[in-house]
């Protein structure tokens, strides 16, 4: 759905000065590509962020195996139970929908109704208040969507109950069935961090590329987003589309905290730029990222969109070998990808 | 199915015709019009990134008259007037115009058509952002403009065009939006005002 914000943009794109090409510390406003597409973050329910691997055990824990519960105690470890390891196919997947049927009473897990008014994607607060004790919990951001802990100085030591999306190294996780006892562990590492593709505040950027064919979304992945092109959706007739692939840790973190329900398109926030001082260029940069975004375009989805399961045909686990996926390994893209098409005509 | 940008930010435009006789205007045309695919289609490269890398070129800084409008051509597939101006001299005529004409080439379909066209400039002090979702051109044919056209034809059709979405050497524009509109007899003893809005949801 594209929304209010796009209209601020295409406003924008019609009204802003040509005799700014005159000014050599202005001309830069009139590059195009402030714009197009910058960004693109993912959400879900609001009570998702106070469920799933969002929960904080009141028992102190530390690095064993055996766990009543997940832990703000435990160095690091992304605690994940799976109240659908009893199921067929599911005993070594995070099944969602067996976390809703567990806390169905006091949990709902449907997302804000998509509304062309929307700024941001989920209108409830998506602060955990699980995490109101913790020293730096004023740091918790309340965005609409995942954030990025990883890269927050205050946060990044609890990313594993912040959520979203784990450190670029091999940060463990802990499997545990639904009598809270030890599956498995495993070693999850961010795709999007390893290449410096998303900001603290879980900004994924753009790859700088112009459209390109559709077999390039592996390929390409490791420049964030990517324009995507082909013969059923030639820019020829005004449509483009955005390809994102969720792969490695990135979708496993995704995926343990409840998955993704919301994917918002971003577009840069020019007006408020430059009202801060800021002249473009405005380069990317991960650790230092400057820019402001403008919501322009969602889409919502009642099912989570991670959802997965065992191959055990294959002895493929869902969650340790499907989604824990490179680009390029095993499978030909690695991950879910996900195909935004837009209709501009 | 994918909804198109029109109907889903609910792109609508307005336009509304006024006669000037000695400073006073007279309200003559007062209608909905279409917003064309062309301009699907230019945003398309530039959201694409395979367009101009200057936003200018996306904007609507020109358009047509012409003398052969119809109803028929108030759909999303127009891509040309029926029958445009097709001279220099066609809209500034001999006298004093105040309109900056110049010839170009024109996408239609994805094609480049160089048979030349001539445009209109609308000067930029002439668009106006009214709100964060609403941009209206004021368009003044002054009575020394369009005046003793071939035939005696009417005016009845005009259409909004973006400048040069592909940064094209030669200037080539693509319609944007398009209206057919009641005759007028242009004379030089009247200007006529275009107030042209769009809004972008």
């Amino acid at each position: 759905m594209l929304l209010r914000g796009f209209g601020d943009i295409l406003t924008s794109v019609m009204t802003v000065n040509p005799a700014l090409a005159d000014l050599p510390t202005a001309s830069s406003i009139l590059d195009a590509s402030n714009y197009t597409f910058q960004a693109v973050t993912f959400g879900k329910d609001s009570q998702g962020f106070t469920n799933h691997s969002h929960v904080v055990s009141s028992t102190q824990y530390i690095d064993g195996v055996e766990a009543s519960g997940a832990s703000s105690y435990d160095s690091g470890i992304l605690t994940i139970i799976n109240y659908g390891s009893n199921l067929a196919n599911g005993a070594s997947s995070y099944v969602t929908s067996a976390y809703y049927l567990q806390f169905s009473s006091t949990y709902n897990s449907v997302p804000n109704d998509p509304s062309p008014l929307d700024d941001r994607l989920e209108r409830g607060s998506t602060i955990s208040t699980n995490l109101s004790n913790y020293q730096y919990a004023s740091a918790l951001p309340d965005l609409g969507h995942y954030s990025n802990p990883a890269l927050d100085s205050q946060l990044s030591s609890i990313w594993n109950k912040v959520g979203g999306f784990p450190p670029s190294d091999a940060s463990d996780y802990y499997f545990y069935d639904n009598t809270s006892s030890f599956t498995f562990s495993g070693h999850i590492s961010s795709y999007f961090n390893a290449n410096g593709l998303m900001d603290k505040n879980g900004y994924l950027t753009f790859n700088p590329k112009s459209v390109q064919p559709a077999t390039a979304r592996g390929t390409e992945a490791s420049g964030g987003a990517l324009l995507v092109s082909s013969t059923s959706v030639p820019v020829s007739s005004g449509q483009v589309s955005v390809s994102i692939v969720l792969q490695d840790g990135d979708a496993c973190t995704l995926a343990a905290f409840g998955g993704v329900k919301h994917v918002g398109i971003y577009c840069l926030d020019l007006a408020s730029l430059l009202s801060s001082g800021l002249l473009p260029p405005y380069d990317w940069d991960a650790l230092n990222n400057t820019r402001k975004y403008k919501l322009v375009a969602t889409v919502t989805t009642l099912d989570d969109i991670l959802f997965h399961r065992d191959f055990a045909a294959l002895g493929y686990s869902g969650f340790q070998t499907v989604l824990n996926q490179n680009v390029g390994t095993g499978f030909t893209y690695g991950g879910p990808n996900i195909n935004l098409t837009f209709d501009f005509k | 199915m994918i909804k198109s940008l029109t109907s889903q930010l609910g792109i609508k435009g307005h336009l509304t015709v006024h006669k000037v006789v000695d400073g006073q205007e007279e309200l003559v045309y007062d209608e909905d019009n279409v917003i064309v695919s062309g301009f699907g289609w230019a945003l398309a490269h530039l959201y694409g990134k395979v367009g101009s890398e200057t936003i200018t070129d996306y904007q609507i800084d020109r358009f047509k008259l012409g003398v052969s409008g119809g109803a028929g051509l108030q759909v999303s597939t127009t891509t040309d007037l029926s029958g445009p101006l097709s001279s220099q001299a066609s809209y500034i005529g001999t006298g004093d115009s105040s309109l900056d004409v110049v010839s170009g080439y024109r996408w239609e379909n994805n094609n480049v058509v160089t048979t030349g066209d001539w445009f209109a400039k609308i000067p930029f002090s002439k668009v106006t952002k009214i709100d964060d979702r609403t941009v209206r051109y004021t368009i003044l044919v002054d009575e020394d403009s369009c005046n003793d056209l071939p035939n005696d034809a009417n005016l009845n059709e005009i259409g909004l065009f973006i400048k040069n979405p592909k940064a094209s050497a030669t200037e080539t524009s693509v319609l944007a939006a398009y209206r057919y509109f009641s005759n007028i007899r242009k004379t030089s003893d009247f200007a006529i005002v275009f107030r042209w809005t769009i809004s972008f949801g």
